[in-house]
C-alpha cells in the first residue's frame, strides 16, 4: 500500500478549544443580554409600584 | 485673555476670507501669548520628553549597534507621549478658563477655531521636537540634522495634531479626561507612528528615497484624510 | 415589557436554524483539511466572527453619521448596540485566530496584518465605550460617540495598510515567508460552501443580536427616564 502523503496533524484538541471559546463567548453574551433585560424589567416593575404608592399621597396633598 | 478673545470678535467684520484667516491667526497668537507668559505647556512637555528619553536609556541597551535601529522608535514614542501632554493641557486651558465660550461667540466659522488650535498645538509640538532632536544627538552621538528627517517630523506631527486636537476637544469634556485622550488617540494614530518611525529609520540609515517613499505617501494620505474628517466633525463637538 | 415583535421571532427562528445547519456543515459536511487537521474547522467561524466585527464597526460609523444628521436617539441606540456586539465578535476573532495559529506555527500570536488590525479594532471599540462612559449628558454622549465612531472606522483601513506595508518590507521570521498568507490552504468546494454559509449565518446572528440589543437599549432609556421623573416628584 503506497501512502501518497502523510496523515493530517492531530489537532482535535485545539479545534475543541477553539469552538468552546467561540460558542461559549457567544452564549455568554446572549445570556448577559437576557439577564440585563430581566433586570431592567424588574426595575421597571419596581418603579411602577413606587409611583403607584406615591400617587395617592400626592393626590391628597 | 479678554483682549485676545476680543480680537477674534473684531475680526468677523472684515471680508470673509480675510476674517477667517485673521480668526485663525488670533487664536494662534492667543495661545502663543499665553504660553510666553506662563510657559507651562512647553515646560512640562520638555521635561517629560527628557524624562522619557532618560528612561529609555536605562530600559533599553542603547549601545552603538542597537541605537541605529531603535533611535527612530525612541524619538517617536517620546513625541507621542509628550504630545499627549500638550494636547491635554492645551484643550483643558480652553475649557477651564472659559475661553471656548468666548471664542464660540465670535462670528467666525467654527473650523477657524479648530485650525487655530491645530496650528498652536503643532507649533508647540515642533518646538519640543526642535529641542529634543539636538538633545538626543548630543546624548547619543547620532546626527539627527538631516533635512528629510525634519520633513518626516513635520508630516508626522501634522497627522498627530490634526487627530489629537479633535479628540482632545472631546476628551476634555469627559469625566475621565486625562486618561481618556491617550486611549482614544493612540489606536487611531498608529499608522502615523508606524510610517514616521520607518521613514525616520530609512533616512537615518541613508537609504534611497524609494525605500521609504511608501511611508511618506502614507503620512501625507493620512494627514489629508483626517484633516477632511476633522473639519467636518469639529462643528458637532462645539455645537452647544 | 414590550412583547417581542413577530418579525423578530421569525428572524430568531431563522437564525437558530441557520446556525444548526452551519454547525453541521462545519463539522460533518466539510472535509478534514489535509495538512492542518481538525483545527482548520475553526477557520470558518473565525473569519465569520471577524466579518461581523467589521460589519458592526461600519454600522456604528453609519448610525453615528445618521444621528448627527437627524438627531433621532434611535440611531445612537443602534450605534452602541453595534459596538457592543462588535467587541464580542472581534474578541472571538482574535482568540480563535490565536488558537488556530498555535498548532500550525507553534506560536499564539503572529504579527499578521489581519490579526493586528483586529486587535486595534478591539482597542478602538473599547475606547469608544470608555468615551461614552465618561460623558453624562446623553446628547453629548451620542454626538461624541458618533464622531469617534467615524474617526475610528476611517483609521482602520489605513492601519491595515500600514501594517501590510510593514510586513512586506520586514517579513517576520515566524510563519510562512509570504506575509499575506494567513495559514493558506486549498479550499475544496464543500469547504468553500461551509465558509460562505458560515458568513451568511453569522450575518443573521449579528442582525438578530443587534435587534435584541437595541430593544434592551430602549428599555434601559425608559427606566432611566422613569427614575429621573421619580426623583423630581
Amino acid at each position: 500500500m503506497m501512502f501518497l502523503q502523510e496523515a493530517p496533524a492531530e489537532t482535535f484538541n485545539y479545534m475543541a478549544f477553539g469552538f468552546i471559546v467561540i460558542l461559549g463567548t457567544m452564549g455568554l453574551y446572549v445570556l448577559s443580554l437576557i439577564n440585563r433585560y430581566r433586570n431592567l424589567e424588574r426595575d421597571m416593575e419596581l418603579l411602577d409600584e413606587v409611583s403607584a404608592k406615591a400617587e395617592p399621597s400626592t393626590e391628597s396633598a | 485673555m479678554a483682549e485676545e478673545v476680543g480680537a477674534v470678535g473684531r475680526v468677523g467684520s472684515k471680508s470673509a476670507a480675510g476674517g477667517y484667516l485673521r480668526a485663525v491667526g488670533a487664536i494662534l497668537w492667543k495661545d502663543i501669548a499665553a504660553e510666553m507668559r506662563s510657559r507651562e505647556l512647553l515646560g512640562s512637555m520638555l521635561v517629560f520628553a527628557f524624562l522619557v528619553i532618560l528612561i529609555f536609556n536605562f530600559a533599553l541597551e542603547l549601545d552603538l549597534r542597537v541605537r541605529q535601529t531603535v533611535t527612530s522608535g525612541v524619538l517617536w514614542v517620546t513625541f507621542a507621549f509628550a504630545g499627549t501632554l500638550g494636547l491635554n493641557r492645551s484643550m483643558a486651558i480652553e475649557k477651564d478658563r472659559g475661553c471656548l465660550d468666548g471664542l464660540l461667540l465670535a462670528p467666525v466659522d467654527r473650523s477657524a477655531l479648530y485650525f487655530g488650535k491645530v496650528l498652536s498645538n503643532l507649533l508647540f509640538m515642533l518646538i519640543v521636537a526642535a529641542i529634543i532632536l539636538p538633545l538626543y544627538s548630543l546624548l547619543y552621538n547620532v546626527n539627527l540634522f538631516l533635512p528629510g528627517l525634519i520633513g518626516v517630523i513635520v508630516l508626522g506631527s501634522i497627522g498627530y495634531v490634526v487627530v489629537g486636537t479633535l479628540l482632545a476637544a472631546m476628551a476634555v469634556q469627559a469625566r475621565t479626561r486625562d486618561i481618556l485622550l491617550p486611549i482614544l488617540l493612540f489606536p487611531v494614530i498608529l499608522p502615523v507612528l508606524v510610517a514616521a518611525v520607518r521613514a525616520t529609520t530609512g533616512i537615518l540609515q541613508g537609504l534611497p528615497l524609494e525605500d521609504y517613499q511608501a511611508w511618506l505617501n502614507l503620512l501625507i494620505a493620512y494627514d489629508v484624510i483626517f484633516l477632511g474628517v476633522a473639519i467636518v466633525s469639529f462643528d458637532y463637538i462645539v455645537e452647544e | 415589557m414590550e412583547p417581542i415583535p413577530r418579525n423578530l421571532k421569525i428572524l430568531t427562528g431563522i437564525t437558530i436554524a441557520l446556525f444548526l445547519i452551519a454547525l453541521y456543515m462545519v463539522f460533518i459536511y466539510a472535509p478534514r483539511e489535509a495538512v492542518m487537521g481538525d483545527v482548520q474547522r475553526v477557520f470558518y467561524f473565525h473569519v465569520a466572527a471577524g466579518w461581523v466585527g467589521a460589519v458592526a464597526f461600519l454600522v456604528t460609523a453609519i448610525a453615528g453619521g445618521v444621528y448627527l444628521a437627524k438627531r433621532d436617539r434611535k440611531w445612537d441606540r443602534v450605534a452602541v448596540a453595534s459596538v457592543e456586539i462588535g467587541v464580542v465578535f472581534i474578541f472571538i476573532n482574535i482568540v480563535s485566530g490565536a488558537i488556530w495559529a498555535r498548532p500550525i506555527w507553534n506560536t499564539w500570536w503572529t504579527w499578521d496584518p489581519r490579526l493586528v488590525t483586529a486587535t486595534i479594532m478591539l482597542l478602538l471599540y473599547l475606547a469608544y465605550l470608555m468615551l461614552r462612559q465618561g460623558i453624562d449628558d446623553p446628547d453629548r454622549r451620542a454626538r461624541f460617540g458618533a464622531i469617534y465612531g467615524i474617526v475610528a472606522f476611517v483609521s482602520v483601513p489605513i492601519t491595515f495598510l500600514s501594517i501590510r506595508i510593514f510586513r512586506t518590507i520586514h517579513p517576520v521570521v515566524i510563519g510562512s515567508g509570504d506575509p499575506t498568507a494567513e495559514g493558506a490552504f486549498d479550499m475544496t468546494p464543500p469547504m468553500l460552501q461551509a465558509f460562505m454559509f458560515s458568513l451568511l449565518t453569522f450575518t443573521f446572528i449579528y442582525m438578530t443580536l443587534l435587534w435584541y440589543r437595541v430593544r434592551l437599549g430602549r428599555l434601559s432609556e425608559q427606566v432611566e427616564e422613569r427614575k429621573m421623573e421619580m426623583m423630581s416628584i
